[in-house]
């Protein structure tokens, strides 16, 4: 019994540069940073810089006709829709055209965070007069006060759900919160159920909108963002000058097909998906090593050696530790070989969009694959690694070779993946 | 290529019934109910002030064998615990840990409540939040290391740390199905040829203020406080909605032949596993239950037997109305006639609803009823429902001859799953 070859027909994109891949594609090569200063800069008391992206423009309702759905949906949630509404329609999919039983859903997320006008209403009320939190008058006033389905609008697997029932795909579905690589995972598992035959085509992708205060909070804890009055103005990972990340909200899916699939139907083929490597850091000092490791295990899966791979796309996370040692695994895996693969990443350009960074970069990825383009990475001045290719200031064509994608950070996760030209 | 047999070679729980698998199991067959008030927080102003914990978990002696889970959240905590016994259980002198893997259906164990009260009620003003002050406030109220480690994805990376599992790693949340499906998705794995061995089943804490305020809020919780032990009564004409529950399942998966030559203790086999969704409604199940039956007929089709063969039916069996009512439903669409005949029992009854847990602590009884050919009560079932008539296994543990269990998982948002054991041979 062989296994299906699987194939990409469809790239649904919602990023701060705007709706649609082609959005995507044109700020990558134009180097046109989406990110922003969000206007908490100055008010603050002590100079912090926040460096975002924001979907400002974004309407929910051009993609979501009822509007008492949308009040059951989350932001990521409705970034969800949105991507995998043009995911679909990209690849030439009209749903009520398809078998749905054999159509199948899978995403990444991670825990999503409350709306804060929202938690506040219900947990202020838990507060007596004198400022003193009351558990039992939490549970007697506050509940009651949050709107009965709002419960919902937080569990990681929602996104999933919601994105299954606005398009009717009853196949498998799955949510994978696996940190950051969560969005790139979610896409070479897809492949594995493609491949034994669960299903003939999945919706698969990620989504995530961490530019709020919960957000902000949240990277400045736990060390990932460093803001202080001499951050940078412009994001840029592998930098010397980076001292951790910016975040952006975002979302992406891909239609992913077992290659019959696609050509009984006479789809376009973006790009051929080939192996997939996860895995997790057993340690501390594992940092390195694992990142080696899930590139590795998508090699050996796509059946090639790193001489079959002309160029890679790293995660991008400007969080200094992670950025070495992902150039570090990358250099031990091509090892004389390093300089000619070129190196680049979508964040300086998109932000890091956490849990959906990963399916962002897979969405360029393809795209790259497409058009035998590769963009630069943006903002690059004094690159930590001086041995490595990255690609700067213009784009580079390609030579019909494989690409390397990987994704990593927060929890120790790592995921790659394999693409290459559908020949 | 062929796919590979997969065998379950470990077992480790921590339930409201016991800190151990077999502890666990012999409460089940002797009918315990695990569930009290809770004590986890103060409750008294909630609607539901009952849930099944885990009693007598100590914390504190993980956290000092392992100093970097100092902040790990409860749900870690439970499924490292659940994951020690499991590993002892299957006894490996050694393994190769790149083709060892991790697949949990991890869940979470709520915000740092207090703290982020403090900190919501310090950013306001006359009850209006200014979410700047959020920002800035936010350092001088919560520790960076436990925001981290309340990430679902902290769990794997606990146990891949600490067992040295340097192959494929996923964690999975798809609420009350999470730890069903990562087992599917870990026996595909070993099915496939992609691990020889992986680390499975699930972890989930959610007695916390935001979730049983969720929850109550979603009115799927039973409100009979007065008897905590009482009140999950699936398939009962009185039930009123689930009982709350928290723990860890994990369950060793092993290629068949890995196991053979280094003669490992076999429990069984998993055989069948099918995943749909239904794409109907976010909080109830399609009412004819098309997508789980689908679910269960796929996994039936995998394991290449037809539904005569199955003798027990582990059911999801919430204790609400519409669970039970459908998932008897599609019990009859597949069996037919034969529905009457086969015993299907909720250990819900017992534990509770330990979410992304539930499915783990349920494979783990299907695996030990083939061992003792016993199969656990449905206690609390009094009053018979007349939409609800099949054999429930009343209150009382039976035993039987069984080849074949069925577990049926599903999740709010319409995931559903089959899973199927069958006695090793």
């Amino acid at each position: 019994m062989s296994k299906p070859r699987v194939v990409i027909t469809g790239i649904g994109v919602m990023s701060a540069c705007g709706a649609g891949r082609k959005l995507l594609w044109e700020s990558l090569l134009q180097q046109k940073t989406a990110l922003r200063l969000h206007p908490f800069a100055g008010q603050s008391e002590s100079h912090e810089q926040i460096l975002a992206g924001i979907f400002s423009d974004f309407d929910p309702a051009m993609f979501v006709k009822q509007r008492k759905s949308l009040k059951l949906m989350s932001r990521d949630i409705q970034l969800a829709i949105a991507a995998s509404t043009l995911a679909l329609s990209d690849a030439g999919i009209q749903v009520e055209h398809i078998d749905s039983e054999r159509f199948g859903t899978l995403v990444g997320a991670g825990i999503i965070n409350n709306d804060l006008e929202e938690m506040t209403a219900g947990i202020l009320k838990g507060f007596d007069e004198q400022g003193v939190f009351e558990m039992e008058r939490f549970g007697k006033e506050g509940v009651k006060s949050f709107f009965p389905l709002w419960f919902l609008k937080y569990l990681p697997n929602m996104p999933a759900c919601h994105v299954s029932m606005a398009h009717g795909l009853k196949g498998p579905s799955n949510t994978i919160t696996t940190g950051f690589a969560a969005g790139l995972q979610a896409i070479g598992e897809a492949f594995h159920i493609i491949q034994r035959k669960d299903a003939d085509k999945m919706l698969a992708g990620a989504s995530d909108s961490r530019t709020n205060p919960i957000g902000w909070a949240q990277f400045q804890l736990t060390g990932l963002a460093k803001l202080d009055a001499e951050s940078p103005l412009e994001f840029c990972p592998y930098d010397e000058k980076q001292k951790g990340i910016s975040v952006s909200e975002a979302a992406a899916f891909l239609v992913l097909e077992s290659l019959e699939s696609a050509q009984s139907r006479n789809a376009k083929i973006i790009a051929e998906i080939l192996g997939v490597g996860i895995c997790s850091e057993t340690g501390p000092k594992d940092k390195m090593n694992s990142k080696l490791r899930s590139m590795n295990m998508a090699l050996e899966e796509a059946d090639i050696v790193p001489g079959h791979i002309e160029a890679f796309w790293g995660s991008g996370t400007g969080i200094p530790e992670e950025d070495k040692a992902e150039v570090e695994a990358f250099q031990s895996l091509f090892g004389e070989k390093t300089s000619s693969v070129q190196f680049t990443s979508t964040t300086p350009v998109t932000g890091h969009s956490a849990h959906a960074s990963g399916a962002i970069q897979a969405a360029a990825g393809a795209l790259s694959i497409q058009k035998q383009v590769l963009p630069p990475l943006a903002h690059l001045e004094k690159a930590k690694a001086p041995y490595v290719n990255f690609v700067k200031y213009r784009a580079q064509t390609m030579n019909r070779k494989n690409i390397l994608l990987h994704s990593s950070g927060w929890g120790g996760q790592n995921a790659s993946l394999v693409l290459g030209v559908a020949s | 290529m062929t796919l590979k047999r997969v065998v379950v070679t470990g077992l480790g729980a921590i339930t409201p019934l016991g800190l151990s698998a077999e502890t666990t199991w012999d409460a089940l067959i002797k009918g315990k109910s695990g569930a009290g008030e809770i004590s986890l927080f103060d409750a008294k102003g909630f609607s539901t002030r009952i849930a099944a914990e885990v009693k007598n978990f100590d914390l504190f002696s993980l956290k000092s064998r392992y100093p970097f889970l100092s902040e790990a959240m409860r749900s870690s905590l439970l499924a490292i615990h659940a994951a020690e016994e499991a590993m002892k259980d299957a006894n490996f002198k050694t393994y190769r840990s790149s083709r060892f893997g991790i697949y949990l259906g991890a869940g979470d164990s709520g915000n740092d409540f207090y703290n982020v009260s403090c900190l919501l009620n310090d950013a306001s003003h006359q009850s209006q939040i200014n979410p700047m002050l959020y920002y800035q406030r936010a350092t001088g109220y919560l520790n960076g290391r436990r925001e981290l480690e309340l990430q679902p994805c902290l769990t794997v990376a606990h146990l891949a740390h600490i067992f040295n599992v340097q192959g494929p790693v996923s964690s999975s949340l798809t609420a009350c199905a999470a730890s069903s499906q990562a087992i599917g998705e870990a026996y595909e794995w070993i099915r496939s040829g992609y691990a020889d061995c992986v680390m499975t089943g699930g972890s989930h804490a959610m007695i916390y203020p935001m979730s049983v305020a969720g929850f109550s809020l979603l009115t799927v919780l039973s409100r009979k406080n007065d008897d905590p032990q009482k009140a999950s009564r699936p398939f009962d004409k009185n039930r009123d909605g689930f009982v709350l529950g928290e723990g860890a399942g994990i369950l060793i998966l092993e290629e068949l032949s890995h196991a053979l030559d280094r003669n490992a203790k076999i429990y069984g086999e998993i055989v069948g596993y099918g995943a749909t969704a239904d794409a109907y409604r976010l909080t109830d199940m399609d009412p004819d239950g098309r997508g789980a039956q689908r679910a269960l007929e796929i996994a039936l089709r995998k394991a290449d037997i037809s539904p005569e063969d199955i003798d027990y039916i582990n059911a999801h069996g919430t204790s609400t109305a519409l669970n039970d009512f459908t998932e008897t439903v599609v019990i009859k669409k597949i069996f037919k006639e034969r529905a009457y005949e086969i015993p299907v029992s909720s250990i819900k009854s017992m534990l509770g609803h330990m979410i992304a847990a539930a499915g783990a602590i349920e494979a783990i009884a299907c695996l030990l009823s083939l061992r003792d050919q016993i199969v656990p009560p449905t206690i609390n079932y009094e009053t018979q429902d007349p939409d609800c008539d099949l054999d429930y296994v009343p209150n009382e543990a039976k035993n039987r001859k069984m080849r074949y269990i069925l577990s049926n998982s599903f999740g709010f948002g319409g995931q559903n799953i089959g899973l199927i054991f069958k006695q090793y041979e």
